[in-house]
């Protein structure tokens, strides 16, 4: 009788535990929805190292700010190296269609709208691609529970995604580690076209900013090219009221919001 | 010879002067802030972003470069000595104003005309005034109008420089005028702009050396075999133009101005724009009328209107862009042969990212057509008279890149083919940046066509170049 009690318990425990269990899509859509702030200020350096570890620095400055419907507009200002010097990039989430994108170059004059897949291309030469500085709508890809284990000092969640259309992507998957109490990836690999193993990112230095968890320095290792890009956070700041002349073709042209 | 060292001495210490004195008429101590002056009290105060600033103090960059060039056809004369050339930016910025000038000096200059030595040397100067979702500029400067990528029909606000006709930058091709321009923003992405210039320059065309054109030389024989009494012998542009023979009839006055309204947005992922713009055809007509009574050879301008439209949208990886006009003239008709008939131009291309990181591959066709052509044709007096009966204009001109060994080298090809004249430019090049800033570019410019080609008029300047830059 006794022993029966404990078996129904056990099943009763594994069943709640079941109700509760997470599959890959919930997981991503709690690190989509992991709370931060409204706008976002930060001071970049990017540490370009080749694959004979000569370093090259390039210094930028991103904004962002995400509006009622959670839609993200970006901007990035290119401080250094002279040879990019006060280029700006704009970025604008659309609801059921492709972002806007737009880069002002100084050596034109001229702001020039660029296609989204575009964001496929190397970040300023860096290991980073412009989609992987912005965020991915989780709807647009499957998302698949590997497993649970530890990675360092974090308990995460292991989740493979997959883009729904193959060439809504520059990669074939991306495995995360997510962290269980933070929702937040600290490992992704990033799988090529043939489903090689291109890319992997690691969240080095996590810290607590205004109530936030924060990344603020994180590697890109490109394994199949042997080099890397160390993202620093200089400075960071959550929830600065930021112009709204900030997110326009005009500041890009002009620097001014 | 004494004027021309008079004016490159005088030329030097006034460049000289004004590098110098500029710092002390700049804001003594170095300024920053985040995005403007509020923000940056708030960073300041407040923000763990205060250090993560933008100078906003006196700010110098610029380039250093020089190069060396083989002509094909290389005589002792043709042959180019090594040619340094600086380029040097000065910026300021206040709370609402800033001020940017940039100085250009080449050393090939020194062999050009040195009344135009100055106006060079100054690539640009202007000052911006923000007034709340206004900006002002006013000085010399450049603007570029049209979505095109440096292939355009509507960017009507500067001249072209012919002396730099091969620059590998198209802002290095455009010429600085002096004009006030306010931009009011309309909300989202959406503005006016209008720019006044008192007096239109024309287009700077060389009269002797590589770049000459060839309707210069056939300009050149044309006089040489109507022996003119009082005419320097031989007759050269550069000759008459020195023997006061050769002036500008218009383009002198306030009344000679350059008027121009550009509305642009942005909705739905398509960026759009229409424009007004009255101004000149900058390309001179001789006109001969008067040679027997003057002695004189006038270059006049055009007064031309132009309506224009403009887009550009991104669409499965392809990013499309047009612009077009319609260049109203004094000749609606096409029966004045010494004004220049009414015509359509525009542009329409492509780029897009191909197989590889780093590979573009971009396209665009340029296309001008005059209207009522056959009047051209039936007059060889005409201004726009062609011998060949080739009046359309269509240029396809497009290039291909890619980066190779982890972004360091760039290689490209450019060409422009000229569709109605079988004539071409093709530059094969190649660019090695071993660290930032730092650059060793090599490029072959071949040109390829009949004389009275765009292109074919400079088959004897194709040439080999190798240079290097730092920017700093």
């Amino acid at each position: 009788m006794k022993r029966s009690i404990i078996i129904a318990a056990g099943l009763f425990l594994l069943w709640v535990g079941s109700l509760f269990a997470l599959d890959g899509r919930e997981i991503m859509d709690r690190v989509d929805k992991r709370p931060t702030g409204k706008t976002s200020h930060a001071r970049v350096r990017m540490d370009l190292i080749d694959s004979k570890g000569q370093v090259n620095t390039r210094s930028v400055e991103m904004f962002t700010v995400k509006d009622e419907k959670d839609l993200k507009k970006l901007v990035i200002v290119f401080h250094a190296p002279a040879s990019v010097k006060d280029t700006r990039y704009l970025a604008v989430e659309n609801e059921g269609r492709d972002d806007d994108k737009w880069i002002y170059l100084p050596a034109l004059k001229r702001v020039r709208r660029i296609a989204a897949s575009e964001g496929g291309s190397s970040f300023m030469g860096s290991d980073f691609t412009y989609d992987d500085m912005s965020d991915r709508d989780v709807d647009r890809d499957n998302h698949k529970l590997l497993r649970e284990e530890r990675l360092e000092s974090y308990q995460c969640y292991v989740v493979e995604s997959s883009a729904k259309d193959p060439k809504d992507s520059q990669y074939s998957k991306r495995i995360s580690w997510v962290a269980k109490d933070l929702w937040i990836p600290v490992k992704i690999e990033l799988y090529d076209k043939k489903g090689n193993l291109q890319k992997v990112a690691t969240m080095d230095k996590l810290d607590t900013i205004q109530g936030f968890v924060t990344p603020l320095q994180t590697t890109m290792k490109n394994v199949q090219k042997g080099t890397a890009t160390v993202l620093v956070m200089e400075k960071f700041v959550w929830d600065e009221v930021l112009p709204p002349g900030l997110f326009t073709t005009r500041y890009l042209e002009t620097g001014k919001p | 010879m004494v004027r021309k060292r008079f004016f490159s001495v005088a030329y030097s210490v006034i460049f000289w002067i004004l590098l110098l004195a500029l710092p002390s008429t700049l804001p003594a101590t170095s300024q920053k802030s985040t995005i403007g002056e509020s923000a940056a009290t708030q960073a300041e105060d407040s923000s763990p972003v205060s250090e993560a600033t933008v100078e906003t103090g006196p700010r110098w960059s610029g380039q250093v470069r020089a190069s060396n060039r083989l002509y094909r056809d290389a005589t002792e004369d043709s042959l180019m000595k090594p040619n340094p050339r600086v380029d040097l930016s000065v910026e300021a910025k206040k709370e609402n104003a800033e001020l940017y000038v940039k100085f250009r000096w080449e050393q090939a200059w020194q062999t050009q005309d040195s009344a135009t030595l100055f106006e060079r040397m100054i690539d640009e100067a202007y000052v911006r005034g923000f007034l709340g979702s206004t900006v002002l500029e006013a000085g010399y400067l450049k603007v570029v109008w049209g979505k095109g990528d440096d292939v355009h029909v509507l960017d009507l606000m500067n001249a072209t420089d012919y002396y730099d006709f091969v620059n590998n930058n198209y802002l290095d091709r455009r010429t600085s005028e002096w004009m006030v321009r306010l931009v009011q923003s309309l909300g989202g992405m959406h503005a006016v702009e209008l720019v006044w210039e008192p007096i239109t320059t024309p287009d700077k065309i060389p009269l002797t050396g590589p770049w000459k054109p060839y309707a210069i030389s056939e300009l050149e024989a044309k006089l040489q075999a109507l022996s003119l009494p009082g005419f320097p012998n031989p007759v050269t542009a550069q000759a008459l133009l020195d023997h006061g023979a050769l002036v500008q009839d218009n383009l002198s006055k306030i009344t000679d101005g350059t008027y121009g309204i550009r509305f642009t947005g942005s909705s739905h992922g398509f960026d759009y724009g229409i424009l007004y713009a009255y101004t000149y055809h900058r390309q001179p007509k001789v006109d001969l009328s008067r040679l027997a009574q003057t002695q004189t050879i006038y270059l006049t301008y055009d007064r031309v209107h132009c309506f224009g439209i403009e887009g550009a949208t991104a669409w499965e990886g392809f990013n499309f862009r047009l612009e077009g006009g319609y260049f109203l003239t004094e000749d609606t008709r096409g029966t004045d042969p010494m004004v220049r008939n009414n015509s359509i131009g525009y542009v329409v291309g492509f780029d897009r990212d191909l197989w590889t990181d780093g590979a573009n591959l971009n396209l665009q066709l340029q296309g001008i057509l005059p209207l009522h052509s056959d009047k051209i044709d039936r007059n060889p007096l005409d201004v726009e008279y062609r011998s060949d009966g080739k009046y359309t204009s269509h240029i396809l001109a497009g290039h291909l890149s890619d980066t190779i060994l982890e972004n360091k080298v760039k290689v490209k090809l450019s060409a422009a083919y000229g569709i109605e004249q079988g004539d071409l430019r093709i530059v094969p090049e190649l660019t090695y940046e071993p660290f930032d800033d730092f650059q060793i570019t090599a490029r072959w410019v071949q040109y390829l066509g009949d004389r009275n080609t765009t292109f074919g008029q400079y088959k004897d300047s194709s040439f080999f170049e190798v240079g290097v830059s730092y920017r700093f």
